[in-house]
């Protein structure tokens, strides 16, 4: 009778606790997720990422910057759980043999799509920057 | 993995900080003024769940660890899920007033058990995104519809069982109904549509800005209020004069939670000043409510003693009418005895007496009658008062009915030199079915009542009809003492009688215009009385249904 009237509080304290436990260890212990990070990125050798401070098409000193998408484990094993990947150089690529590991520069046309991005690529006859946003 | 440091927003602060202190004060001062009542453990596990969301959101806009931002992520579906389906249950026991069956329990676990299994799985998240420090772009998409889903779920099924609950109101007020169907539909909206506007607009890239999120914590003050008024007004939580201290104090969270943004100087005196004012009016509500709050258990605690107080004297009064009864009964014979002795003696069955002896005799004879009269006044109370008094109804023509009893009695206004008479003016037969016996009791009554309390002058009696109104009316209209309003107010009680000195002598139980008004009714007629002073004479009407 008593299981029956508390079933409701018993079963969401039991799956709360399950909740918790499998997160922390997924994610604290594990680092069994993705993780996507930014990288430096030099306009004139590839396709870059930009990023403005103050937004728009009109930077005078914009970010440029490359993506890499890897195993959180990974990222962990090359440079620790103290530093930023922009501070270790092994963050910088992937390394031979590392299951999963995808480095991501700018495409006008997917990021087209996706509609947010710009993009300023050496490849562009000297056009220096691609703004794509919508 | 450390990621950025983001720069929040000046409302962030405000919305996180003010939302969760203001539900969980109200929250908690809900469950510990009644922590056994399931209404007020759910408020609280609303609130908690909702406090805990604001605490997920903070962690995640302010640390910079990635690992541990991603393991507290799945907490934003799983919170929003249980808060959800808390509010369903929340709002049937409010409803209903008692827990949700088995089966409907079931049904909300299952509602929660996908959002709870998959919370750690890449279903709900795959992964975590350094560069802008979130994970909306790796949030599993069918799994943030069904939680997001759940938020419309609860409330489309809260508004069928509160519009359930108005139409067939049994534990609650429809004000109350209407109250927490706003409140709590009005959170549930601006929470799940913000949350879910907002998110899908990030992790779709048309924005990386979700400040839109933090103004959705704002519903739950607006429920906290609703909430509070419920308690204020209603008592629905059965929370007193602690839920209006704490409605005080999260208004004065809400109005000094703005020093956290407010940069100015002048913005700082304008908010000091607005907290000020809020903390005097705060403290004459408190005042006020503990006052009235006071006021109300000490009439509560005098209508409980009333009541017990009402129920004794019932019983006691029911124990004096059926002692009355019998110590008549026991009465009426012996007396019965006396009377017709004494009438033998008077008549001269046993030969004649002296003239003193005589004079004795007859006293006797006045004593035993009013005595049998006192004798037949207290049956008559003690029949109406058990519901006993039967009425044979039978046609009885009134006008001579009324003309009977003037004669009976003229001897004795003739010998207080008052002058008795009959007028009519009918318009019918005046015919009325009524019991012949007790009509003519009442109209004895009355004018005996008329002839004892005048002095001089004149009782007239006044039969007339109102055909339209099927009613016959016998008006006794004397120039006697007359009456105060305050003794009109009480006439017609039971040992009702005059208390002045002019008719301190004149002999009576106090029950005759109880039993007549009471016999009148009993006939479906009444007994009125009017006076416009003492001194000034009375008028008496005798009420009776119309034959036509």
């Amino acid at each position: 009778m008593w299981f029956k009237e508390n079933i409701f509080s018993l079963t969401i304290v039991l799956l709360l606790i399950l909740v918790s436990a499998a997160s922390y260890y997924r994610f604290m212990v594990a680092h069994d997720f993705l993780v996507l990070h930014d990288l430096e990125c030099d306009p004139v050798l590839e396709s870059c990422f930009i990023y403005c401070e103050a937004g728009g098409y009109d930077c005078e000193e914009p970010d440029y910057y490359y993506l890499v998408e890897r195993e959180a484990a990974e990222l962990i094993k090359l440079c620790g759980s103290e530093l930023k990947p922009s501070e270790c150089d092994a963050a910088y690529e992937c390394v031979l043999g590392e299951e999963f590991c995808e480095t991501i520069f700018c495409d006008p046309e997917f990021d087209l799509d996706k509609g947010v991005s710009m993009c300023e690529s050496q490849t562009d006859n000297n056009n220096s920057v691609n703004n794509l946003e919508s | 993995m450390i990621c950025e440091v983001y720069n929040l927003s000046e409302i962030f602060f405000y919305s996180h900080v003010t939302s969760s202190v203001v539900t969980l004060l109200v929250a908690l001062i809900v469950f510990l003024n009644g922590r056994h009542r399931l209404l007020n453990k759910l408020l609280f596990a609303v609130a908690l769940s909702f406090s805990l969301w604001t605490l997920v959101s903070y962690l995640s806009w302010s640390l910079v660890n990635g690992d541990l931002i991603s393991s507290i992520w799945p907490f934003f579906g799983v919170l929003s899920a249980l808060i959800s389906v808390l509010c369903i249950y929340f709002v049937y026991v409010f409803v209903y007033n008692r827990n949700a069956p088995f089966k409907l329990r079931l049904i909300y676990l299952l509602l929660l058990v996908p959002v709870m299994l998959f919370a750690h799985t890449n279903l709900s998240l795959k992964g975590f995104d350094l560069a802008s420090c979130d994970a909306f772009i790796y949030e599993g998409i069918p799994y943030k519809l069904y939680y997001s889903a759940l938020g419309y779920l609860a409330m489309a099924w809260i508004a069928y069982i509160l519009f359930k609950g108005y139409r067939n109101v049994t534990h609650r007020s429809k004000t109350e109904i209407i109250l927490m169907g706003i409140g709590i539909e009005l959170f549930l909206l601006i929470f799940n549509t913000t949350s879910f506007v907002s998110t899908s607009l990030t992790t779709y890239g048309y924005t990386d800005n979700s400040d839109l999120e933090y103004y959705g914590l704002f519903g739950m003050v607006v429920f906290m209020v609703f909430v509070s008024i419920l308690i204020v007004r209603f008592r629905s939580f059965n929370v007193g004069m602690l839920a209006a201290q704490a409605l005080v104090i999260a208004l004065l969270v809400l109005v000094g939670s703005q020093f956290t943004f407010v940069e100015t100087t002048t913005g700082n005196i304008l908010t000091s000043i607005t907290l000020i004012i809020t903390g005097v009016i705060g403290i004459l509500l408190l005042r006020n409510v503990k006052k009235e709050i006071a006021q109300r258990q000490e009439i509560e605690a005098l209508a409980v003693k009333l009541s017990k107080a009402n129920d004794r004297l019932k019983s006691l009064d029911k124990l004096k009418s059926e002692f009355v009864s019998i110590a008549s009964h026991q009465l009426r014979s012996p007396l019965t005895a006396i009377r017709g002795y004494s009438s033998m003696l008077l008549e001269g069955s046993f030969g004649s007496f002296p003239a003193k002896a005589r004079e004795a005799l007859e006293r006797i004879d006045d004593t035993t009658k009013f005595m049998a009269t006192s004798i037949e006044d207290y049956l008559n109370v003690s029949r109406i008062e058990s519901g006993n008094m039967k009425y044979e109804n039978t046609d009885v023509n009134v006008k001579e009915l009324a003309e009977h009893v003037v004669d009976d009695l003229r001897k004795m206004a003739t010998q207080k030199g008052l002058v008795l008479s009959l007028k009519s003016d009918l318009n019918s037969k005046a015919i009325s079915k009524i019991d012949l016996n007790k009509a003519q009791q009442v109209i004895h009554n009355l004018i005996n009542n008329a002839l004892k309390y005048t002095e001089k002058g004149s009782v007239t009696v006044f039969v007339h009809d109102d055909v339209k109104k099927k009613k016959i009316y016998v008006e006794i209209i004397d120039t006697g003492i007359g009456m105060s309003e305050e003794t009109l107010a009480t006439l017609f009680g039971k040992f009702e009688r005059a208390k002045s000195s002019t008719v301190a002598s004149i002999k009576g139980t106090g029950l005759g215009l109880f039993v007549a008004r009471q016999m009148a009714q009993g006939m479906k007629g009444d007994v009125t009385a009017y006076s416009e002073g003492e001194g000034k004479g009375s008028h008496f009407i005798l009420e009776l249904p119309l034959m036509m």
